[in-house]
């Protein structure tokens, strides 16, 4: 293969991985303030993305209405998923609570493919499908908003954290759950926070990579499983790392497509993330995956 | 054998400890293998044989489930590979290599357990989710695998037909035929695998799953333990995927996908995950409830989710592991309202001092023996203490037992422990006192090499010991107990105090799975060693008891036996009286100094002068990481380095604090009345009718027996206890039923004990749990 060949491929593997680390943005959202590993995260990005193709395409609103609609959609799928179902689990066990949640990605995915049937459904791109030239590679503006809006997010989370009211709550119901709300946090209050910014941000990320690849209602499973990679290899629990280790993942499984049949792609993701788990079990970033108890 | 309290309480104990039940369970078991066999010829339904055969198959991948992750605690979605590897081994050499299926299932089971041999050490390393994704990978890695080796697996269309199994000329085709062979293997391995999972094997994998470390302080070697469970659970499905090819005839990657590895999890869970029944019946059930949805043709995924929720949020515990304690405690409650008050609530009644008649005999403490009487008594000889395997040969008394040489530890950039040498002679009590943050728990964590050393050297029972495992140390005889509890809390008393007798068993897997003669003498001999040193500490009593219904106070007691059940040559006691009131004070003093009589060395982090003064032989102080004295108890308490380290010099002035506003005869308003407060936990009954009057402007200490008290009283802690409604009016307003949350916007503040930032916030009432000029 020629250098454009695979200098497309990288531009497709940043597409891919910034979408992974949205995900992987979601799920260290929920757990850094909840301590729940939320597996139904893949639903959000196939959700956000459904519920903009009917809005566009079955009511006939503007794309930005639509997808500004579907974001409060998921939002308040997200917030009753943890106020009925996760709540009254989160205190029993963890093994309890991760099948809670997939629990949950099933069902929407069963929900999803009644009301949408098997086949995917692609959603315009914001502006225009003309591609950008850098030298021979062709770059869709859309890889540009998708990247854009990962970077956004990073900045917006970044933000507030460090520097809002909101932020340093969740932060203090993140590390000390009984300590914050003895300073009259509401820890119920900061936990549905962090489901709703996790939702916007997996609602966002489905709706922009819409016109990329189709969705469909398994799409929610694979991204959900790619996104957790991307946490995990990023070092589980920081934001930047989810990010950085989306990008690995998502270049990594595309370079990789340039290497052996296409099926190999997730085998060849998953055998990386074996050996850098073995290698390096703290992640690219972050603490150490075999640390011991407290 | 002088110890007549605890020889007049044994043959009683090993009566209800050794139960006489066995004749019932096996009777039990019987019927259920009766009813399994016999089932369909009574009931001849094709489509039931059908289901059952299914369900026989989910029930021996649920058991490969419920060994990992059930008992071991460890998060593993793999056994969904091991599944598809026994399948495509059957089915790939009986279909492209002409072997008898006969000889494929023998082989089918051991090609994953290899494989899960190999990764096993890597991969188990990890903990929690991390492990879960990687074990997610690793069926993923199959998956892939499978699809693209189209030449061998036939890829995405699969692999048939594969002929039936015949053994010896009768052919397994029949739907009877293939019922047998299913729930054969099933009863099988639930039969073996629960009895093995009722003694070492599964104390040991029940201990490292909630706390590896206590476990691998014990002398469970936590990292082979781990890996048996991981090789046993693949070879389980192995052997079911095997079953499965022979069953269908035909298989493809789709039964092997994400989804299906969640299956077992699900039905381990409703069928309740503390033993293998649950999940066996767990099986059978959502066997039949999913096929029964299956007529609902598109809507079954979307109603049998739900139905998972559902059970997830409402019987967490499962169908076999019932309704919860406190859910059980609330129905007898209903039904039984005079009913006489249980142990339990008879030693909380015992420790905060109220008079409840009907439980006097019941706590009583065993009377301490004399100072010389043996710490075992009959039933566990002095010549099996030096005889036992593991037990390093005995040295004189007074020789060295313990050096510590020259070591440091050192966190990041703080030194924690500087340059501390002493050393402990056999057959002393040796103590090492300190203010808080002086580095104790950190040394103590150093010798029992739980802690990485950053220089230094240690010696134990003349061998150097500064880089072997935990495990090891505990194996050449040397037990702890810790500061904050770490008992397992999913076992009962006596389950906790025989994970203390692991070093001196042998039994493997197999042995104890079949029962063999020696596994039995075996285990005769630790329940005999594991009550004895229940007796030690006088809480034989409570042998049967789940170990997190006990009182705090009691919990350590419950981890000082399981330390002394190792049979210990040096016995490390973390802040032992910590949580302890006055007379059980008293009363462990007299047990430790027992257990030196009874020829243990002992060494203890303590907090409490009296305590330790009383009962050294030396005595060594740390400050801040550095030893500050070391000698006789009487020469330390004069020393004034150490009275300047525990009281600071100007001790005189902070005195002043205590003298109240009010010389006037003043009484301010009360600011914060708690009038009969009582709260529990489940059945035990935390607190009982306390009542408390704080004054604007005053400073009220409140003391307190045991931190959990204190705890409640002021910190109304989170909505996980049940709170039994009394007056507390702050000023006009009453907070039961408040949240935390709410009492503080009312301004009443906590600074939660160690650990926790404390509040910026106005507040007119501070209720500090600690005075904080006691910390440091």
């Amino acid at each position: 293969m020629a250098l454009t060949d695979w200098l497309q491929l990288l531009v497709m593997g940043i597409a891919q991985g910034a979408i992974f680390g949205l995900i992987g943005l979601g799920y260290v959202t929920i757990y850094r303030t909840s301590r729940v590993v939320n597996m139904a995260q893949g639903s959000f990005v196939m959700l956000g993305a459904l519920f903009a193709y009917s809005f566009l395409n079955e009511l006939g609103w503007p794309f930005w209405l639509s997808g500004a609609v579907s974001v409060a959609g998921v939002v308040l799928v997200g917030l009753a998923m943890y106020q009925l179902v996760l709540r009254p689990i989160i205190k029993m066990s963890l093994v309890g609570m991760i099948l809670a949640t997939i629990a949950l990605s099933i069902l929407f995915e069963n929900l999803a493919l009644l009301r949408w049937g098997g086949y995917g459904k692609g959603l315009p791109p914001f502006t225009g499908v003309k591609p950008l030239w850098v030298g021979d590679v062709a770059v869709a503006p859309q890889v540009l908003w998708v990247v854009g809006l990962t970077a956004a997010v990073l900045v917006a989370l970044h933000i507030l954290a460090n520097y809002t009211r909101l932020g340093k709550q969740m932060t203090a119901t993140a590390t000390r759950p009984m300590a914050a709300s003895l300073c009259g946090i509401s820890t119920n209050k900061m936990v549905l926070a962090a489901f709703a910014i996790s939702a916007s941000v997996g609602a966002l990320g489905g709706i922009s990579i819409g016109s990329v690849v189709p969705v469909a209602y398994v799409s929610g499973g694979i991204f959900g499983l790619n996104g957790f990679v991307a946490a995990i290899l990023g070092g589980w629990g920081s934001s930047m790392g989810a990010v950085l280790g989306g990008l690995t993942l998502g270049i990594l499984e595309s370079l990789a497509t340039g290497l052996m049949p296409a099926g190999y792609k997730n085998a060849v993701a998953f055998v990386l993330l074996l050996l850098i788990l073995y290698f390096r079990p703290s992640g690219l970033l972050g603490k150490s995956a075999t640390e011991g108890e407290d | 054998m002088g110890d007549v309290a605890s020889t007049q309480a044994r043959p009683g104990l090993a009566d209800r400890v050794m139960p006489q039940i066995r004749e019932r369970s096996f009777l039990l078991k019987l019927a259920l293998v009766a009813v399994l066999l016999a089932w369909p010829l009574v009931y001849t339904s094709l489509y039931g044989m059908n289901m059952m055969t299914t369900a026989g198959l989910f029930a021996i991948l649920t058991m490969s489930v419920g060994l990992i992750l059930g008992q071991a605690g460890q998060l593993s979605f793999g056994h969904v590979a091991f599944y598809g590897m026994g399948a495509y081994t059957v089915s790939i050499l009986t279909i492209n290599y002409d072997v008898s299926p006969l000889l494929a299932l023998a082989i089918s089971p051991f090609v994953p357990a290899l494989i899960a041999l190999i990764i096993g050490r890597p991969v188990l390393r990890l903990r929690y989710f991390y492990l879960a994704l990687a074990t997610i990978a690793l069926g993923q890695i199959f998956l892939v695998l499978v699809l693209q080796l189209r030449n061998i697996t036939g890829g995405e269309h699969g692999m048939g037909p594969i002929p039936a199994l015949s053994v010896f000329g009768f052919e397994f085709d029949s739907y009877l035929g293939k019922y047998y062979l299913v729930w054969v293997f099933v009863l099988a391995i639930l039969l073996l695998t629960q009895r093995a999972l009722k003694y070492r094997v599964g104390r040991a994998l029940r201990a490292l799953a909630t706390s590896e470390i206590a476990a691998s302080t014990l002398g469970v070697r936590t990292a082979n333990w781990k890996l048996l469970a991981f090789v046993v659970s693949a070879f389980y499905g192995g052997l079911a995927g095997g079953l499965f090819a022979l069953v269908t005839g035909a298989i493809g990657p789709n039964s092997f996908s994400f989804n299906a590895a969640v299956l077992p999890v699900v039905m381990m869970l409703v069928g309740g995950d503390r033993t293998l029944w649950g999940g066996v019946v767990g099986a059978i059930v959502l066997t039949w409830v999913g096929n029964g949805f299956s007529s609902l043709q598109q809507y079954s995924g979307v109603v049998f989710s739900i139905i998972m929720v559902l059970l997830l949020i409402f019987l967490p515990a499962g169908i076999a592991g019932g309704l919860r304690p406190e859910q059980w405690a609330r129905l007898r409650a209903l039904f039984r309202p005079g009913r006489k008050p249980d142990a339990v609530e008879c030693a909380v009644a015992a420790e905060s001092g109220a008079l409840v008649e009907q439980c006097q005999t019941q706590v009583a403490l065993v009377p301490s023996p004399g100072p010389q009487a043996p710490l075992l008594g009959p039933s566990a000889p002095a010549e099996d203490l030096a005889g036992a395997p593991g037990s390093a040969p005995a040295t004189d008394p007074g020789e060295m037992l313990l050096r510590v040489d020259g070591l440091s530890v050192d966190f990041g950039g703080l030194r924690a422990v500087a340059d501390v040498s002493l050393s402990v002679k056999e057959g002393q009590i040796a103590a090492l006192i300190g203010p808080n943050g002086a580095g104790k728990t950190t040394l103590f964590n150093a010798v029992s090499r739980l802690q990485t050393l950053s220089a230094g050297g240690l010696w134990f029972a003349g061998q150097d010991i500064t880089s072997i495992t935990p495990a090891d140390v505990s194996r050449l005889g040397m037990a702890r107990t810790f500061q904050n509890l770490r008992i397992f809390p999913n076992m009962s008393v006596l389950e906790n105090v025989l994970v203390g007798c692991h070093r001196h068993e042998r039994s493997g897997f197999f042995a104890t799975g079949l029962g063999l003669p020696t596994q039995r003498a075996e285990e005769r001999r630790s329940r005999a060693r594991a009550i004895a040193a229940l007796e030690t500490v006088g809480i034989a009593r409570e042998a049967e008891k789940p170990a997190a219904s006990l009182p705090y106070g009691r919990q350590r007691l419950v981890e000082i036996a399981r330390a002394v059940a190792s049979e210990p040559r040096l016995l490390l006691l973390d802040e032992p009286a910590a949580g302890m009131n006055a007379e059980e004070r008293e009363f462990l003093v007299g047990r430790i100094a027992a257990i030196r009589n009874a020829g243990v060395t002992v060494l203890l982090v303590e907090h409490d002068i009296e305590l330790v003064m009383g009962i050294s032989d030396m005595v060594s102080v740390l400050d801040y990481g550095l030893l500050i004295a070391q000698g006789l108890p009487e020469d330390v308490r004069c020393d004034s380095a150490v009275i300047e380290a525990y009281l600071g010099v100007d001790h005189a002035q902070g005195s002043d604090l205590c003298a109240t506003r009010d010389l006037d005869g003043f009484e301010p308003e009360p600011i914060l009345v708690v009038d009969g407060l009582s709260t529990s936990y489940g059945v035990i009954e935390a607190l009982r009718g306390v009542c408390l009057d704080v004054r604007r402007g005053r400073w009220s200490p409140y003391w307190e027996r045991t931190e959990r008290e204190r705890r409640h009283c002021c910190g109304r802690s989170p909505a996980s206890c049940a709170r039994t409604p009394g007056p507390s009016p702050i000023g006009d307003a009453t907070l039961p039923g408040w949240l935390p949350r709410r009492s503080q916007r009312a301004a009443c503040a906590m600074c939660p004990r160690a650990g926790s930032s404390s509040p910026r916030s106005r507040s007119r009432t501070t209720c500090f749990l600690e005075p904080p000029a006691a910390r440091t």
